[in-house]
């Protein structure tokens, strides 16, 4: 792992972790926490999928 | 050494040969364990959190600990380019030790924390110096096989961490998850005196030239501050837990830039995307797997430890692929490797998106997230294929291999 994995990682923990206290509580558990910071998570899935699209460098 | 023709070839040494046996010892137990630490963590951490009434605490537990680890990278490479690995390195161990101290005996969850940062900060000066200690003790044509034996070291506690972990969660209690590595991590260092020793002898390099280091720790302690508000944010309420968000985030992203290739983060063309694509795949997959076993203890009544099993799961799926990519090697294209292992970790997530969403079989998570595993190890070595291959000048940030 680099420097730049660690810091894409905690980032996205970070905001996941938001999103999953922004959308419950413990005293009421719901899949809501759950799908919050999941959904955070897939907008990094989604943007590698994008990236590995793009790994060549335009020529010219 | 042995001269054939116009091929000169050193002859290797044994790692276990009495020159190297202990320093391999030494520090392939300390791979190993900081490897095992770092899954177990993930298993026991629900049970932690609920124990402790900290789920208001439960993403900082993680994110902390990365964010640590990103100051200690820059702190230790900078000391031992001054000093030498040694100290760094015990200086590392000391901090990872003190941190499982501090988070095995936590009376609150907010003190699990600050020992998860003090874990951090050992973690990452860990890493660094370990590699740096490889370069002091071994000879260059040994070194392979020891960055070898380091990888093989994750693979074991890979696929028995999380179960181990479960089970002594549920026997002997969480806080062995941490205590018991400590005693452990106090004899590998023992075993490392030797390379420690030999170490300490080599001539050091000039520092005169060095760049001076203030300035990127600055920007890693920045960043790293600025993750830690945003999940501290989580905790104030409305306006107020958007606007630390927002700036916080703002933060992040400023004092990140200097600190990973140039390009990265806008996803440049060619190899800033190459490098882009393993850091968000990897987000994505250490953000995704920190809920899995939370997910599966608390919506499916699952136990600690068979919720341990996806993340074995994970770790069969990324050790498997990474064998299936090393055969083919190149009747698989370094970028097809990208293409293919990027949108197998994106299914995974998704999957388990919609498993959360929907309330799906909880089972299915435990399938998929071994695919999610696959696609992590068929990229992350082509993308440092890519990277050593195309790489011809410095691309910026600095990428300590971990």
């Amino acid at each position: 792992m680099t420097l730049g994995d660690s810091v894409g990682a905690a980032v996205a923990i970070a905001v996941g972790g938001l999103a999953f206290a922004a959308a419950g509580s413990a005293e009421e558990p719901t899949r809501a926490p759950f799908v919050a910071a999941l959904a955070v998570t897939s907008l990094a899935a989604v943007a590698s999928v994008v990236l590995s699209r793009r790994t060549r460098a335009r020529v010219g | 050494m042995t001269t054939t023709g116009d091929t000169t070839t050193a002859a290797t040494t044994s790692l276990l040969a009495p020159r190297y046996r202990w320093s391999t010892v030494g520090m392939v137990a300390l791979v190993f364990l900081a490897a095992f630490e770092s899954l177990a963590v993930t298993t026991a951490m629900p049970t932690v959190s609920a124990e402790l009434d900290g789920r208001s605490l439960f993403a900082i537990a993680f994110s902390a600990t990365l964010a640590a680890s990103v100051v200690s990278m820059v702190a230790a490479g900078a000391w031992a380019d001054r000093r030498g690995p040694v100290p760094p390195l015990l200086g590392a161990v000391g901090l990872f030790s003190a941190g499982l101290l501090v988070a095995g005996l936590a009376p609150t969850m907010e003190v699990v924390v600050a020992g998860r940062l003090l874990q951090g900060l050992g973690a990452g000066g860990l890493v660094v110096s370990l590699y740096l200690l490889v370069s002091a003790v071994y000879a260059e044509v040994d070194r392979p096989r020891i960055l070898g034996a380091f990888a093989a070291a994750w693979v074991v506690p890979s696929i028995v961490g999380p179960a181990a972990a479960g089970l002594t969660t549920e026997t002997v209690g969480w806080r062995w998850v941490f205590l018991g590595v400590v005693v452990l991590a106090g004899l590998a260092v023992l075993a490392l005196t030797p390379a420690v020793r030999a170490a300490a002898r080599e001539e050091r390099p000039a520092t005169d030239g060095l760049p001076d280091p203030r300035r990127r720790l600055a920007w890693a302690t920045l960043a790293a501050g600025a993750v830690l508000a945003l999940d501290l944010g989580a905790r104030a309420d409305g306006v107020a837990a958007v606007l630390v968000a927002v700036a916080a985030l703002g933060v992040a992203v400023l004092a990140v830039r200097p600190l990973v290739p140039r390009g990265m983060l806008t996803g440049r063309r060619g190899l800033p995307a190459v490098i882009g694509v393993r850091s968000t795949a990897f987000a994505a997959f250490a953000g995704s797997e920190i809920y899995l076993p939370l997910l599966l203890q608390e919506r499916y009544d699952a136990s600690p430890t068979v919720s341990g099993l996806a993340l074995t799961t994970a770790a069969f799926g990324w050790a498997g692929a990474s064998q299936v990519q090393a055969r083919l090697g190149g009747r698989l294209g370094d970028r097809k490797a990208l293409r293919v292992g990027a949108p197998l970790v994106a299914g995974g997530v998704l999957t388990t998106l919609a498993v959360a969403a929907l309330g799906l079989p909880g089972l299915l998570v435990l399938a998929t997230w071994g695919l999610t595993g696959a696609g992590m190890g068929l990229l992350t070595p082509r993308v440092g294929v890519l990277v050593l291959r195309e790489s011809a000048a410095p691309t910026g940030g600095p990428t300590p291999p971990r």
